[in-house]
C-alpha cells in the first residue's frame, strides 16, 4: 500500500505537546521493551529511536483501545487483534494517565462522536442545529445513521 | 518509516463510515496519463483502489498540511489538485466526472483535516456551555498538566491542533469568554463524551480571536476559495462558447 511518506513525515516534525521518551514494546512474542521518543501527532503516534531525525515507524489511532495496564504502563490494540498490544511504559502513573487520555481523544472517530453529541445535545436545549449555520448539516460525517454501533 | 499497513487496510475498509467515495482520474507521479481509481475518504485519509470493491486499497494520501485547488487539465474539465507545500512535496492531480463532483470532492478535502473539526467541536462546545447554562465539563480542552497557570492555553486537546496564537488585536469578539472553572474529570472511551478534562477557561481568554471567530473565518474563506476559483474557471469556459451549466452547489 503506497502512502505519501515525505508528507507524513513532515508531519512527523510538527511540534507537539505529547511527546516522550517511553519504553515501547511491540505486539509479537519475544519483541522486547526499547526506549523510543514517543510522539503524538494529529491521530498518528509516531515513535523515534532517541537519536534519529525520522520515525521508525507510526502508528494509526483509529479504531484502536487505549488502557492502562500497570499503574505505569498503558497498551494500544487495534480493534480486530485485541490480544496484540503495543505496550508503553511510563516514569509515573500519573503520566500514564495522562497518555492514555490524550490518545484516546486522538482518533477522528472521537471527535466526530464529540460533535453529534454536542449537535444533539444542543439541538434538544434549543431546537436548533448547531451546523446549519455553516451549511453542513447534511454532510454525511455529520449523519446519526453513519455512527458506529 | 515503517507504516502498519494493517491499520490502514482495517480502517478503510469496514466499521467506519466513509464521508465521500466515488471515482476519480488520478494522474500518475511521473506519467502524464490519468488512472480511473476508486476514492474513499474516511476522516483525514483519502484511499485509492484500483478497482471499485478490491479488498485492500492501491494507496492512502493523509489530507494534513496540504491545500486543495481547481486546475486546468490536459485530460479534460473537472480537475482540481491536492498540494502539499514544501521541497520534494508532491502534487495530486485528480479529475472528477462532472462539476458537481468535482466541488463536491474540492469541498470534502478542504474540510477533511483535523483542525477543521477541532475548531468546529470548540464552536459547539462554547454553544453547548452558553444554553446548559453552568460550567459543565467540556470534552476537548488542555489535558492535566497542561492547565497550570502560567502556561500558553491552547484549549485544544494537547498533541494535536498546533495553532499558531493569532497576531493582531484589532478583532474583537462580540462575546468574551467567560471567566470560570470547569471541573476536572476522567474521561470515558466508551460513553458518548459526557464528562471532559482540565479546562481553565480564563486561559483561553488570552487568545485574541475566539475559536468561532477563527472557525467562521476558516469556513468563508474555504467557501470564497472555492467561490473565486470556480467564477475564473466558468468565465474561462465562457470564453469557449461551451454551455453552462448552472452552478449546482449555491455557497452563499
Amino acid at each position: 500500500m503506497r502512502f505519501n511518506e515525505k508528507e507524513l513525515l513532515c508531519i512527523s516534525k510538527q511540534p507537539s505537546e505529547k511527546a516522550a521518551e517511553l519504553g515501547m514494546r511491540g505486539p509479537k512474542k519475544g519483541d522486547v521493551v526499547k526506549r523510543r521518543l514517543v510522539k503524538l501527532v494529529i491521530n498518528f503516534l509516531f515513535y523515534f529511536r532517541t537519536d534519529e531525525e525520522e520515525p521508525a515507524g507510526a502508528l494509526l489511532l483509529e479504531q484502536c483501545k487505549v488502557e492502562q495496564e500497570e499503574p505505569m504502563a498503558f497498551s494500544v490494540a487495534f480493534l480486530d487483534e485485541s490480544e496484540k498490544k503495543y505496550l508503553f511504559e511510563c516514569e509515573s502513573s500519573e503520566q500514564c494517565q495522562e497518555w492514555v487520555e490524550s490518545l484516546t481523544k486522538a482518533s477522528y472517530e472521537f471527535m466526530r462522536r464529540s460533535l453529534m453529541f454536542y449537535r444533539s445535545e444542543i439541538h434538544k436545549l434549543t431546537g436548533k442545529d448547531p451546523l446549519e449555520q455553516y451549511g453542513i448539516s447534511e454532510e454525511a460525517r455529520f449523519q446519526v445513521s453513519s455512527q458506529r454501533p | 518509516m515503517k507504516l502498519h499497513e494493517k491499520q490502514f487496510v482495517r480502517h478503510a475498509s469496514g466499521h467506519s463510515p466513509v464521508d465521500k467515495e466515488g471515482f476519480l482520474g488520478k494522474k500518475g507521479e511521473a506519467r502524464p496519463t490519468y488512472q480511473r481509481r476508486w476514492f474513499s475518504l474516511r476522516g483525514n485519509l483519502l484511499f485509492y483502489y484500483e478497482k471499485r470493491g478490491d479488498p485492500g486499497p492501491l494507496g492512502v494520501i493523509v489530507l494534513e498540511g496540504c491545500s486543495v485547488q481547481l486546475c486546468e487539465s490536459s485530460a479534460g474539465d473537472f480537475a482540481f489538485a491536492i498540494v502539499f507545500q514544501g521541497p520534494g512535496l508532491r502534487t495530486y492531480k485528480l479529475t472528477a466526472e462532472d462539476q458537481h463532483e468535482q466541488e463536491s470532492w474540492v469541498k470534502a478535502l478542504l474540510s477533511a483535516n483535523f483542525g477543521y473539526l477541532q475548531m468546529l467541536l470548540l464552536d459547539l462546545e462554547r454553544i453547548y456551555q452558553e444554553v446548559s447554562g453552568d460550567s459543565k465539563p467540556l470534552v476537548l480542552g488542555p489535558a492535566p498538566g497542561h492547565a497550570l497557570p502560567g502556561k500558553e492555553g491552547r484549549g485544544y486537546a494537547a498533541g494535536q491542533l498546533q495553532a499558531p496564537p493569532p497576531s493582531g488585536k484589532s478583532k474583537k469578539s462580540p462575546k468574551l469568554w467567560p471567566k470560570r472553572h470547569a471541573q476536572v474529570s476522567p474521561t470515558s472511551a466508551e460513553t458518548p463524551p459526557t464528562v471532559g478534562v482540565v479546562a481553565r477557561v480564563e486561559e483561553w481568554s488570552v487568545v485574541d480571536d475566539t475559536p468561532l471567530e477563527a472557525f467562521v473565518v476558516l469556513h468563508t474563506r474555504y467557501g470564497l476559495e472555492i467561490g473565486e476559483v470556480r467564477e475564473e474557471w466558468r468565465k474561462k469556459k465562457e470564453g469557449g462558447g461551451e454551455n453552462n451549466k448552472p452552478l449546482l452547489i449555491d455557497l452563499g
